[in-house]
């Protein structure tokens, strides 16, 4: 679906000096009184996601440096934020926003379920995957080119992942 | 899958200044993990600190009916329900979940389609209700034009209808323009509010007339 307002409509009704108070439905209160969202609906992060040991910043800066990509190449055309692509690449713990893994995985052509549950967003219940993540993650470094072990730790876990979406 | 609506403006009340949102549909794990750990313990410390009677009781939570265990997999791109969640500054400011099975009550279009808003709310963060200094305004205005693009986008003309939370009447009466058709003895006697395919208009208008500025 498209939006039928703009960007300057929502700014022009903001210098408006009105209070706003928009609660509808069911109020706030009951929401937040009944039973815990369930874990089904929750991301993997909460829950119980695979290690969080840096395996997406360095499977994303692999794939980048393998073609040859700057950071602002990948932002450009995968239309993510640059900012949050190099937080991805240098922050551990770091948890993309969904849209953004979409993106980085077309850019890839890396199956976006498999990459959501590497980022922690979504449930990995693939013990092939965690133990391809866990050897991927320790064997490979941040490198100005990639080193042949690091081609061959990134074909193996590529394929992993490849497969997982079979 | 979910997908951006686009950027929106917010107004940071406590700086002055304006940020940027981003409009989502359908609403998914990451904003119910929010709603979960920021939202749910805002709104219990503040109902802790109402005077005994005035919060809400068992017995009317269970005229709610409400679970999130049932309406888990309306939250995805469903034909009947559609659901948008506002983000700005890596936290969820708004949610809404709009049916679109109801009918118009509005006597000129009655029983023609609209979207049905079941529920929308700001972050408890955002809302005098909760806190004397809300932070960002604008989550309502965007989370409703949404709702009125959806109508668009099914055909139904912008025509909305919701259950307004007592706080809210002036606010959808006057500020959204919507007709008020009164208590609704079947739901909480809340009023019930309708946009019409006119009204819808006249809201999506940049500097509409009549609405002061």
């Amino acid at each position: 679906m498209k939006m039928h307002v703009d960007y300057e409509w929502l700014r022009q009704r903001l210098e408006r000096d009105v209070r706003e108070e928009c609660a509808a439905g069911i109020p706030l209160q009951v929401l937040a009184h009944i039973g815990p969202v369930p874990q089904s609906l929750r991301p993997a992060a909460a829950v119980s996601a695979l290690p969080s040991i840096g395996a997406l910043g360095r499977l994303i800066n692999l794939l980048r440096r393998r073609d040859g990509l700057s950071l602002d190449a990948v932002a450009e055309k995968a239309q993510v934020d640059l900012a949050e692509l190099l937080r991805i690449e240098r922050e551990e713990h770091y948890k993309p926003r969904p849209r953004t893994i979409v993106q980085l995985a077309n850019l890839f052509g890396v199956p976006a379920d498999q990459l959501s549950k590497i980022a922690g967003l979504k449930i990995a219940e693939d013990p092939t995957l965690e133990r391809a993540t866990l050897k991927f993650a320790a064997h490979s470094e941040h490198l100005a080119a990639l080193s042949k072990p690091e081609r061959d730790a990134l074909n193996e876990y590529l394929a992993v992942l490849t497969q997982g979406k079979r | 899958m979910r997908s951006s609506l686009g950027l929106f403006p917010l107004r940071n009340r406590h700086s002055g200044a304006i940020e940027d949102a981003e409009l989502f549909v359908p609403i998914d794990g990451t904003n119910l993990a929010d709603f979960e750990q920021h939202w749910k313990p805002m709104v219990l410390d503040r109902l802790r600190q109402l005077p005994r009677g005035t919060t809400t009781t068992d017995a009317q939570l269970q005229d709610w009916h409400w679970d999130w265990r049932k309406k888990a997999d309306r939250f995805a791109d469903r034909l009947d329900y559609r659901s948008f969640a506002v983000e700005c500054a890596g936290r969820t400011q708004g949610l809404m979940i709009c049916s679109l099975v109801h009918r118009v009550r509005e006597p000129s279009m009655l029983n023609q389609h609209l979207v049905y808003i079941e529920f929308l709310h700001s972050a408890p963060w955002n809302r005098w209700q909760f806190t004397d200094t809300p932070l960002y305004k604008g989550v309502g205005d965007l989370l409703v034009a949404a709702a009125v693009s959806l109508s668009i986008e099914e055909e139904f003309e912008g025509r909305i209808g919701l259950h307004s939370l007592p706080q809210s009447d002036d606010w959808y009466r006057d500020y959204c323009g919507m007709t008020d058709l009164g208590v609704d003895s079947a739901y909480e006697n809340l009023r019930y509010f309708e946009m019409t395919a006119q009204q819808a208009a006249n809201f999506g208008r940049k500097n509409p007339k009549g609405v002061a500025s």
